[in-house]
């Protein structure tokens, strides 16, 4: 084919129009990796209008079934801590004070409006129903096995924890979630205003990573850190996450499964322990209590 | 020219839409926070099934003997080409960060993390990858073999290691559904379903194929009409396992193609094209449905990136076709391959041989490297994997030994080189990996918040944690864990700290120094600060003690 140097000029022309055309999209596009600073005093009430906005959407409670008390975690057999949490819902009332806890806690950021549509909201701690449903921490878990980057991992404190920095954003992990625990930053909230600093020891999510409940890591840490400075032994103890924190009728409890002294395996003796039954067979650590066992 | 046309004409919007894609995130599609797979994979899904019929009607059917196969061959080959390539660039448009998509490459502990091998995207990308250089290297193969005849006995032994890959590697796509549980995707039958669901849209696309340069081929409408009834038996399955039926979708993908049996019908050239494209768009709508069975709420980016799937596709295949007309006139002449055909079938025995050993080892080396680094894996879990690359080393090896047929060594050498050269490179980019550091990517301390600790009670607690490590609780080296340094870390003396004062001690703790790694990020400004005062403290006193 032979092209002469007119028709070569135009079909540059076209070219270059047709590329041009990309800068007039709708849409600002969200910029990576760029922290613009925070709102000095965020105002934690636009938080709590988004916990009573998402309950709406989630009217029923999860199912229950009832599990074994939960033990030492599969991957860690000889592990001597198991973190763990009971939800006692003969107390709970479903106040919503947790969700709040959570969010300031864990820096968990807002979503747009159009996000909220759609019902992409972040919150690790969600109310189900009064049910507070926040990652069950399996030790068979789900996530952990699709995920390819191992950004959702096992930790030897036998939870589940996440990487943020390995996290590419495949969303396996949330695709294979019965609970739909896993959150993921569809929006650079930090630019859009829409998350703030709470707390500074916990770091931001970039756009493109998946997120759910920690279990407070950084106060679990921080206690271990503690003890190792002061040469204690610690096995969990002392340390309790913003949410069981928060409850004013003391309906969370939280730490160790493999302690027998903690208060956790203490006050759930002689209890019905459940867990959601979605997640039921997979040896979930965050299990609820109901009436007598 | 015409499908180039048509090609362009729906290429240009859906770049606007992958442009859109790729810089508003995912939230410019639609996928909800409860299902987080969308269009994306619901289109790659689709295309890798097309990619499969390239394969089916050249190697598959070569091996089976099929005697109308090499009528077909070529035309599927280059769609397979066409259709991969728009396949593969799907998965990397879903991703949350898509420019780091090379984390998923399992390449040990070189970057210091290791891939998770019992995840099926990481069977999927190593499986796709082999699949796209081994089925470019049998067309490769196929079209050098039409110029010199040595080269056609390499043809069969390379379909026999190709035939079980494209199963091979539908399978696992078929996994990343059918290992979650989510209760839609489970199943024992998913890879048969999947399978079966690929080939009859192959099958489509190359009927459609044909029939626009100008050819028909009955065995291939044969063909089409079987795979309806196949696709059919696992639609009831469905129904009547999971009670999840479209009418929709069997009406287009099984009642439609019925009508090929209507010999009025099946003459009308059009007929036999729509027909053809209808099950395609019954299997792109029944892949659409169980990546996303409820809300179908669509951006104009959904709509886009099917556009610019045809698109690409169209626009790929054209220029390849057109570039293998330049290359090889050979091809795509229907009376010249009759003749061709004629040559004696031969098979290379013991290249053949040979390269399944090597592709064996291969795995074998794999597998083993990975267990003995981490021996928690469940090595059973490892297998998806080993079979595709044992399969790439064996077409590899092949490759070497039938072009030592008629190339000179010299220019293998040559050849060879510039391979290893250009692997290399790509091995050191994926080494290096991207310029993301942590403290860009995720600040997390500032002092906005008055929960930082700043006091000397809390300076001290902050040292022993932090610093005890390597410089000791007391300030003094802790010989036995530094010793390895070189150079050694400095005492910090009193003169020393007054010498380098505060503010660049500051920024030693902050940004790191030789073997000093950076606490930006972990510790405040604040902290570091008081951090400096505690060091200078503990010189005040050593000097003091030394004095008494």
């Amino acid at each position: 084919m032979k092209i002469s140097r007119a028709s070569f000029l135009k079909l540059l022309a076209g070219a270059m129009a047709a590329v041009s055309l990309f800068g007039c999209r709708k849409g600002k596009p969200l910029p990576r990796n760029k922290h613009a600073k925070s709102l000095n005093k965020p105002d934690k009430n636009l938080w709590q209008k988004e916990i009573d906005e998402a309950r709406l959407l989630k009217p029923r409670p999860e199912p229950l079934a009832p599990v074994p008390r939960p033990g030492a975690h599969p991957k860690f057999r000889n592990g001597n801590i198991r973190f763990g949490m009971a939800i006692d819902l003969d107390i709970c009332d479903g106040c919503g004070k947790c969700a709040l806890a959570c969010m300031l806690e864990n820096n968990v950021p807002r979503v747009t409006s159009e996000d909220a549509k759609k019902g992409r909201y972040m919150h690790w701690l969600e109310l189900r129903g009064k049910m507070p449903v926040m990652c069950a921490h399996c030790g068979n878990a789900p996530c952990e096995k699709v995920c390819p980057t191992g950004a959702a991992v096992a930790s030897p404190d036998g939870f589940s924890s996440m990487v943020y920095p390995r996290c590419i954003g495949t969303r396996f992990c949330g695709a294979n979630c019965p609970l739909h625990a896993r959150k993921f930053n569809y929006a650079d909230s930090l630019t859009l205003g829409l998350a703030a600093k709470f707390n500074p020891e916990v770091p931001l999510r970039p756009q493109g990573v998946m997120e759910k409940c920690s279990l407070c890591i950084q106060r679990l840490q921080n206690a271990r850190i503690q003890a190792k400075t002061f040469g204690t032994e610690w096995l969990g103890k002392n340390v309790f996450p913003a949410c069981a924190e928060a409850c004013p009728k003391g309906a969370i409890l939280f730490g160790n499964w493999l302690d027998p002294e903690s208060e956790l395996v203490r006050k759930t003796q002689n209890r019905g322990i459940y867990a959601p039954k979605s997640v039921a067979k997979f040896l979930p650590a965050v299990v609820y209590l109901r009436g007598k066992a | 020219m015409n499908i180039l046309i048509f090609g362009i004409a729906l290429l240009l919007p859906g770049l606007f839409a992958v442009d859109s894609a790729l810089t508003l995130g995912p939230s410019s599609w639609d996928i909800s926070q409860q299902r987080f797979w969308g269009t994306p994979i619901a289109n790659f899904v689709f295309w890798i099934g097309l990619a499969h019929a390239g394969t089916f009607f050249s190697a598959i059917l070569l091996v089976l003997g099929a005697r109308w196969q090499h009528r077909v061959a070529f035309m599927a080959e280059l769609s397979t080409l066409a259709a991969l390539m728009v396949a593969a660039s799907f998965p990397l448009i879903h991703l949350g960060i898509p420019s780091e998509f090379y984390q998923m490459i399992p390449m040990g502990n070189l970057r210091s993390v290791f891939v998770n091998p019992e995840s099926p995207l990481v069977w999927d990308f190593v499986a796709i990858l082999a699949y796209g250089i081994v089925s470019s290297l049998y067309i490769l193969l196929h079209l050098f073999s039409l110029q010199k005849s040595s080269l056609e006995r390499f043809r069969r032994p390379f379909a026999w290691i190709l035939f079980p890959l494209v199963l091979w590697v539908h399978t696992i796509v078929s996994m990343d559904f059918a290992v979650t549980f989510v209760p839609n995707w489970q199943g024992a039958y998913f890879p048969l379903y999947f399978i079966f669901g690929a080939l009859y849209s192959g099958v489509a696309l190359v009927l459609v194929l044909t029939e626009l340069s100008g050819r028909r081929v009955r065995a291939v409408e044969d063909l089409l009409i079987s795979f309806s009834w196949a696709i059919l038996a696992f639609w009831v399955w469905e129904a009547l396992a999971k009670g999840i039926w479209h009418s929709e979708i069997l009406v287009l993908g099984f009642l439609v193609p019925q009508l090929l049996w209507i010999s009025k019908i099946r003459e009308i050239q059009g007929a036999r094209v729509l027909v053809a494209i209808s099950g395609m768009v019954s299997l792109w709508w029944e892949r659409l449905l169980l990546v996303q069975p409820e809300s179908l709420d669509w951006t104009w980016v959904d709509i886009g990136l099917l556009s610019f799937g045809i698109g690409a596709f169209c626009v790929l295949f054209s220029l390849l076709r057109r570039g293998v007309q330049k290359a090889f006139p050979l091809a795509l002449d229907e009376n010249a391959l009759e003749e061709l055909r004629a040559r004696p079938v031969q098979f290379a025995r013991k290249p053949f041989w040979i390269s399944i050993c090597f592709g064996a080892l291969a795995a074998l080396l794999f597998a083993v490297y990975f267990v003995w680094n981490v021996p928690s894996i469940t090595w059973m879990r490892l297998i998806p994997i080993l079979f595709p690359i044992a399969a790439l080393t064996a077409a590899l090896s092949l490759s070497f030994f039938a072009a030592r047929k008629v190339w000179s060594s010299k220019r293998i050498a040559w050849i060879l080189g510039i391979l290893l050269l250009w692997g290399v490179g790509v091995w050191g980019l994926v080494f290096r990996g991207s310029d993301v550091s942590y403290s860009e990517a995720f600040v997390t301390v500032s002092d906005q918040a008055g929960k930082l600790k700043s006091s000397a009670v809390d300076a001290r607690e902050i040292w022993n944690a932090r610093c005890a490590a390597c410089h000791g609780k007391d300030g003094n080296l802790n010989r036995k864990f530094v010793h390895e340094y070189y150079p050694l870390p400095q005492t910090l003396s009193l003169s020393r700290i007054d010498s380098l004062g505060m503010d660049s001690l500051k920024r030693v703790i902050l940004d790191g120094r030789n073997y000093m790694r950076p606490f930006r990020g972990r510790i405040s400004d604040k902290e570091a600060a008081a951090l400096v005062h505690y060091l200078k403290s503990m010189a005040l006193q050593k000097e003091k003690g030394g004095l008494e």
